[in-house]
C-alpha cells in the first residue's frame, strides 16, 4: 500500500512559503495491524478488549490531531483497537500500563480506545522503546472517551530508536465536567509526527496537555495541538517545552479554537523551545480562533538560548555553560516526567537521558 | 439613626447562583463612620459590590435606599452620581487613561458641569501631596504598573477629589506597610473632615482604624450581621479576635 | 471639528462618518474599459506616455497575474470581479502646484478632509491623488531647497531621477509576489517618489493622501521612497473614498528603502469605504543600522489584505510596528506584519491590536523569520484581540520561524472581551456604560494612537467613539 498526503493540517493556514500549514507524508511499505499488549496486571475496575469490535463505532467520530489522511493505514492494515473502559463511579489506583516494543524493520499500526464512564477516572500509560539502531515505522492512535465528571490520564512516552518514523495520533471527547490530561514525552525516533485533538463540547469539560521533548542529531519533530471549545465554561491548557540540538528540527501547530457559542470558556497554551546549536530549525505557530465574545484566551512562546540571567546565576554556581544547558534541557523533561505515575517509566526516561548527554 | 443616609432592608444577595448574604438590613446615617468587619469569606466585599450595583450580584431580595430615593434597580452610574463611592479592594489597571483624565472625567459626570482645569490641578496636586504621591502618578495610565500601595492611593485620591456623601472602602489597609497605611488613614481622615459625609469601613484588620473615630461596628459572619455595637467592639476584636461570633453565622463561606 | 480648551488640547466632538462619504460626477474624466488584457494595459502605458521599458514591464506583469493563482488562505474574494473594474480612471486636470488651479469639486474634496489646511500648518509636502492621477503635489521651499525630492511618479519617470526609478522599482515588491502585485505591475498608476539626500533630517513629515471618487474602479498608486543614509523622514498616507453599491479595488504599492543609519517612520490611516477591497503590498528593506516604524490604523474597507514587512539586511537594522484594526459590520479584515531578519544583531518589534464588532472578522497574521546568519537578533510580538459581541471573529496567525540559538524571540497573545470588572470600576465613578465601555476601547487603543500626530489620534479616537455608539 502507498499513501502520499499531508498530516498534521493546521486548523487555519497561512502563508505557503513558511511551509508550516502541514506536514507531508508518504509512505509505501505494507503496514501491519498490531496488538496494543498490556503490562501488568489489569488494575480493579477495568476491563479490556483486544478487539473493540461493534463498539469501536461509538467513537469513531471522534478527530484526532494527525488527523483522517492517516485513516487509510489503519484500515489497509486491518487494525482492530484494543478497549479499555473504567467503569463507572471507581476511581482506579493501578495506572493501566501498555507496552510496545517494535523490532527493527517492522512496520506496524495499532489503535486504543479509552473509555471512563461516569464518575470514573483511570490512567493509561503507553510506552514505546525498541533497540537503539533499531529502524521501523509505527503508527498509533489512542481516542480517549471521559463520561459525565470521570477523567483520563493519557501518558505517551517515546523512546524509540534513532531511525525509527512514528506517527502518535491522539483524539479525545468529555461529557459534561470530564476531564482529559494528556502528557507526553517524546525522546526517540529519526522523524515523529504527533498529533493531538481535543473537543470540549460538554458544559464544564476540561484539557490540558503537557509536552516535553528533546530532539538531537538530525531528528525532526512535528507537532499539531488542536483544542476546540464549544461547551460552555470549558478549560484548556496546553504546554509544550523542550529542547533542540545539532541540526534538530521541531514544528509546532497549536491551536486553541473557541467557537460561537462557548461562553465563559478560558484557554491558554505556552511554547518554550530552548534553541542550543546553531543548526537547528524552529517552526512556531501559536493559533487562538475566537467566534464568542465571552472568553479569555492566551498564548505565550518564548523561543531562544538560555536566558543571560539564568547563565549568569548558574556560571556563578560554579556551572559551565555546557552543564548549565544540559541542566536546563534535562528539567524541561523531568519536569513532565514527574507528571507520570510509573517509577519503571521515569527511570527509563532519565536513564534516556544519561545516555543522550552522555555522547555530547 | 435619625435621617438615614443609606437604608438597607432585608437585602439576600447571590452570586452565581449561590446566596451570600442573608436577609441583611444596616442604616447609615449622614456623617457616620460605621466599621464592618468579619472572618475571610463572610461576605464584606460582596455587600459594598451589592450597595454599588455591580450586576454580577443579584438581589435575590430586599431593598436599598439613599437619601430616602430607592436605589434597588439604579445602575452603578447613577448611584456614583447620587452621591456614593467604593473603593476597591483590588483597584484594575485600567490601560491608556492616564490617571488625570480619569479623575477629571468622573467629576465632569458627576457635576454634569465643565472643569475648570486650572482649580482642578491645584485641588490634585494638593491631594498628592496629602498622600505623599508623586505628582508623575498623574501622567501614567490608570493603576498600569501601579504596586499594591500605590493603587490603594489611588483610590483614595479619587476619593478625596469626588468628595462623594457616601463612601464605601473596601479592605483598604490590606496589602500595605506601616507607613502606607498612616497615609491612607490621613486621607480618610481629611476626607471625615471636609464632608459631612459617611462611611463604611471594610477590614479584617484594624490598623488603619487607629485614628479615625467610629460611629458603628457591624461584624458580618456567613453572610449575616451578628452583632453591631460602638467604637469599642473593634477594640475588643483585637484582642479577642471573631471566635466568639463564629457558628452564629447564617450560609457558606464566601467573599 | 474640533475647539481647544485651556489647556491646549483638542476637545473632541462627534464626527460624522458621512464626510467622507461624498462624490463628485466625473465630468469629462478619461475612464478606460473595464477589465484586463493587454490591449488594454497597453493602451493605458501609452495614455501616460511611459518610457518603453515600463511598457514592457506592464505587460510581463500582465503575464504573471494571469499565471499566479489566489492564494489558498485569507478573507474570500470571490466576489472581486476584475472584469468590471476599470483600472484607470482619469480626472481631467493636469498636476498641479497650487491649489488655486486645482478644479474646483476636486479642490473641494480634498478641503472637506483637511488636507490643504494641514499643509499650511504642519506638513512640509503634499500630493494629493484623485483616482488614478495627482491632481496636486507641493513641497515647501526650505525642504526642497535641501535638496529632498518629493514629485508624482509620471514626472520622477522621465526626469533626473528616471535611472534611481529603473533600478528600485518593484524589486522589493516583485510582480512575482502575488497575484495582485502581478496586477499593480500592469496598472500601476500615481504615487509618490520621495529622496531624502544624505543627512537631512526632515522637521515636518510629508503627506500623500489617496482618494478614490469613481465607482467600479480601482486605485493602484505607487509609492517609493528612498531615505539615504543618516536622513530621518515621517511620511503619512492617508486614504478615503465614498461608498458604493459595487466594489472598487485598491492595490497600491508602497516600497522603502532606508539606508544606513537612516530613519524612516511611515504612517497610515486607512479608512476606505465599506465596498472597498484592499489588497495592498508594502515592503521596507532596512540597511545597518537603519530604522523602520511603521503606524498602522486600519478602519475600513470591506476586505483587507494588509501585511507591511521589514527586511533587515544590514546589521543592527530595527523595525517596529504599531497597527490597530477595527472590523465592523460587513467588514473582513486580515492585516499584520512580516518581519524578515537576514543579518546579525537586528530587532523587531510587533505590537498590535485588534477590535471586532457587529459580525466583522479581524484576523491578525504574521511571520518572524530570523535566517541561520541573524545571530543575536531579537524579535517580540504582542497582539492583543478585543471582541465586542458574539457575532464577530478574532483570528490570531501568528508564525515564528528561527534558524539560529543565537536569537530571542517572545511572542504573547491575548484575546478577550470588555472586563465586566473594568466597565464597573468606571460606572462606579459616574461615567454611563456606553461612555465607559468607549474609554476601555480608546484606551485599548492607545498604543497605536499615541504613535500617530495629533490630529490622526484625534481622529482614529472619533471614529472608535463612531463604531463604538450604539453597540449596547
Amino acid at each position: 500500500m502507498s499513501i502520499h498526503t499531508t498530516i498534521n493540517n493546521i486548523p487555519a493556514p497561512t502563508w505557503n512559503w513558511l511551509k508550516i500549514n502541514n506536514a507531508p507524508f508518504s509512505y509505501s511499505a505494507s503496514v501491519l495491524g498490531a496488538d496494543s499488549p498490556v503490562q501488568n496486571v489489569l488494575p480493579a475496575g477495568v476491563s479490556y478488549k483486544a478487539d473493540a469490535g461493534s463498539d469501536a463505532g461509538t467513537y469513531s467520530g471522534i478527530a484526532t490531531g494527525v488527523g483522517k489522511n492517516i485513516d487509510s493505514l489503519f484500515t489497509d492494515a486491518g487494525v482492530r483497537p484494543a478497549l479499555i473502559t473504567a467503569a463507572r463511579n471507581t476511581h482506579v489506583s493501578e495506572p493501566v500500563c501498555i507496552a510496545f516494543n517494535p523490532a527493527d524493520g517492522s512496520s506496524t499500526a495499532s489503535s486504543q480506545i479509552i473509555r471512563a464512564e461516569e464518575g470514573s477516572s483511570v490512567t493509561v500509560i503507553i510506552s514505546y522503546t525498541s533497540d537503539e539502531r533499531a529502524s521501523g515505522f509505527q503508527t498509533v492512535r489512542t481516542l480517549c472517551s471521559a463520561g459525565k465528571n470521570a477523567f483520563i490520564h493519557l501518558v505517551k512516552v517515546q523512546l524509540l530508536g534513532s531511525s525509527f518514523t512514528q506517527i502518535d495520533d491522539t483524539g479525545t471527547d468529555c461529557e459534561e465536567g470530564g476531564r482529559v490530561e494528556i502528557t507526553q514525552i517524546i525522546l526517540g525516533g529519526k522523524e515523529t509526527f504527533a498529533g493531538v485533538a481535543s473537543r470540549l463540547s460538554a458544559y464544564q469539560s476540561s484539557f490540558k496537555s503537557d509536552t516535553a521533548y528533546l530532539c538531537r542529531g538530525s531528528q525532526k519533530l512535528d507537532m499539531n495541538y488542536v483544542v476546540r471549545h464549544l461547551g460552555k465554561k470549558t478549560d484548556s491548557k496546553m504546554i509544550v517545552k523542550g529542547t533542540l540540538l545539532d541540526t534538530a528540527e521541531k514544528t509546532y501547530r497549536g491551536s486553541i479554537d473557541f467557537k460561537n457559542g462557548c461562553s465563559g470558556a478560558t484557554g491558554n497554551e505556552q511554547e518554550e523551545p530552548l534553541l542550543l546549536t546553531p543548526s537547528v530549525v524552529n517552526k512556531s505557530i501559536p493559533l487562538i480562533l475566537c467566534d464568542e465574545e465571552d472568553v479569555a484566551g492566551e498564548h505565550g512562546a518564548t523561543i531562544g538560548r538560555l536566558g543571560e540571567d539564568t547563565l549568569f546565576y548558574m556560571q556563578s554556581r560554579g556551572i559551565s555553560k555546557q552543564a548549565a544547558e544540559e541542566i536546563m534541557a534535562r528539567a524541561k523533561v523531568s519536569s513532565v516526567a514527574s507528571l507520570v505515575p510509573d517509577e519503571t517509566i521515569v527511570t527509563k526516561i532519565h536513564n534516556y537521558l544519561d545516555k543522550a548527554f552522555a555522547h555530547e | 439613626m435619625g435621617n438615614a443616609l443609606l437604608d438597607v432592608q432585608h437585602i439576600s444577595v447571590s452570586i452565581d447562583e449561590k446566596q451570600v448574604l442573608h436577609d441583611l438590613s444596616l442604616q447609615i446615617g449622614k456623617g457616620e463612620t460605621h466599621v464592618l468587619m468579619g472572618p475571610n469569606g463572610a461576605g464584606k466585599s460582596t455587600l459594598g459590590y451589592t450597595l454599588m450595583g455591580n450586576p454580577a450580584y443579584h438581589l435575590d431580595s430586599g431593598t436599598i435606599l439613599y437619601n430616602g430615593k430607592e436605589i434597588t434597580g439604579e445602575k452603578t452610574d447613577q448611584r456614583a452620581k447620587d452621591g456614593m463611592f467604593l473603593s476597591f479592594q483590588t483597584p484594575l489597571e485600567v490601560p491608556g487613561i492616564p490617571l488625570e483624565t480619569f479623575i477629571r472625567s468622573s467629576l465632569q459626570q458627576r457635576t454634569g458641569e465643565h472643569i475648570k482645569l486650572f482649580q482642578f490641578q491645584k485641588d490634585l496636586k494638593a491631594a498628592m501631596q496629602l498622600l505623599n504621591m508623586d505628582p508623575s502618578y498623574a501622567s501614567r495610565d490608570l493603576n498600569v504598573g501601579f504596586s499594591g500601595g500605590e493603587r490603594k492611593k489611588s483610590e483614595i485620591l479619587q476619593l478625596l477629589m469626588l468628595n462623594p456623601s457616601f463612601a464605601i472602602l473596601d479592605e483598604t489597609d490590606s496589602g500595605l506597610d506601616v507607613d502606607a497605611v498612616r497615609t491612607v488613614s490621613k486621607g480618610i481622615e481629611e476626607y471625615q473632615k471636609k464632608r459631612d459625609g459617611a462611611l463604611l469601613i471594610i477590614t479584617h484588620s484594624t490598623r488603619i482604624l487607629e485614628s479615625l473615630h467610629v460611629d458603628y461596628t457591624h461584624v458580618l459572619v456567613k453572610g449575616t450581621v451578628v452583632k453591631t455595637g460602638d467604637g469599642s467592639l473593634v477594640q475588643d476584636i483585637n484582642e479577642h479576635g471573631f471566635e466568639q461570633f463564629l457558628g452564629t453565622g447564617g450560609g457558606e463561606a464566601h467573599e | 471639528m474640533s475647539d481647544t480648551n485651556e489647556s491646549g488640547k483638542t476637545q473632541v466632538n462627534d464626527i460624522d462618518r458621512s464626510m467622507y462619504d461624498f462624490r463628485y460626477d466625473e465630468k469629462d474624466f478619461y475612464r478606460n474599459d473595464p477589465g484586463l488584457t493587454e490591449e488594454i494595459v497597453a493602451k493605458l502605458s501609452d495614455d501616460k506616455n511611459d518610457p518603453a521599458w515600463m511598457k514592457e514591464f506592464r505587460l510581463k506583469s500582465l503575464a504573471v497575474y494571469n499565471e499566479l493563482k489566489l492564494t489558498n488562505w485569507g478573507p474570500d474574494i470571490s466576489d472581486l470581479h476584475m472584469e468590471h473594474i476599470a483600472t484607470y480612471v482619469r480626472p481631467n486636470t493636469k498636476m498641479q502646484g497650487d491649489w488655486k488651479n486645482v478644479p474646483q469639486d476636486i479642490k473641494d474634496t480634498f478641503e472637506k478632509l483637511g488636507i490643504p489646511e494641514a499643509e499650511r500648518t504642519s506638513l512640509a509636502g503634499v500630493g494629493a491623488q484623485y483616482d488614478s492621477e495627482l491632481v496636486y503635489h507641493n513641497v515647501r521651499d526650505e525642504v526642497a531647497k535641501q535638496g529632498v525630492v518629493y514629485t508624482d511618479f509620471e514626472s520622477a519617470l522621465r526626469g533626473p531621477y528616471a535611472g534611481m526609478i529603473q533600478d528600485h522599482f518593484m524589486h522589493l515588491v516583485t510582480p512575482r509576489d502575488h497575484k495582485f502585485a502581478a496586477l499593480h505591475g500592469a496598472v500601476w498608476s500615481g504615487g509618490s517618489f520621495v529622496y531624502v539626500p544624505k543627512g537631512v533630517h526632515l522637521s515636518f513629515p510629508l503627506q500623500s493622501y489617496f482618494r478614490l471618487n469613481a465607482k467600479g474602479a480601482g486605485q493602484f498608486e505607487h509609492t517609493l521612497i528612498i531615505v539615504d543614509e543618516g536622513a530621518d523622514l515621517h511620511f503619512i498616507e492617508g486614504c478615503s473614498a465614498p461608498k458604493y453599491n459595487v466594489a472598487n479595488l485598491h492595490a497600491g504599492c508602497v516600497e522603502l528603502y532606508v539606508a544606513k543609519n537612516a530613519h524612516l517612520r511611515y504612517s497610515t490611516i486607512e479608512n476606505w469605504s465599506k465596498n472597498m477591497y484592499n489588497l495592498n503590498t508594502k515592503r521596507a528593506k532596512v540597511e545597518e543600522g537603519g530604522t523602520i516604524e511603521w503606524v498602522s490604523g486600519s478602519f475600513g474597507s470591506h476586505i483587507s489584505y494588509l501585511y507591511p514587512e521589514s527586511d533587515l539586511v544590514g546589521e543592527r537594522a530595527r523595525a517596529e510596528f504599531t497597527g490597530i484594526t477595527f472590523a465592523g459590520n460587513g467588514q473582513n479584515l486580515d492585516t499584520g506584519a512580516k518581519m524578515v531578519h537576514k543579518a546579525p544583531h537586528t530587532s523587531s518589534v510587533i505590537t498590535t491590536k485588534s477590535i471586532s464588532k457587529g459580525g466583522g472578522i479581524s484576523t491578525y497574521r504574521s511571520a518572524v523569520y530570523i535566517a541561520k546568519n541573524a545571530a543575536g537578533s531579537k524579535a517580540s510580538v504582542s497582539c492583543q484581540s478585543l471582541m465586542l459581541d458574539s457575532q464577530s471573529r478574532s483570528d490570531t496567525i501568528p508564525a515564528m520561524e528561527v534558524l539560529t540559538d543565537d536569537a530571542d524571540v517572545g511572542h504573547e497573545a491575548k484575546i478577550g472581551r470588555i472586563s465586566n470588572e473594568a466597565v464597573f470600576y468606571l460606572m462606579s465613578r459616574g461615567i454611563s456604560e456606553e461612555e465607559a465601555r468607549s474609554m476601555i476601547v480608546s484606551g485599548f487603543a492607545n498604543p497605536v494612537s499615541k504613535e500617530l500626530p495629533l490630529e490622526y489620534a484625534v481622529e482614529m479616537n472619533n471614529l472608535i467613539r463612531l463604531e463604538m455608539k450604539g453597540t449596547l
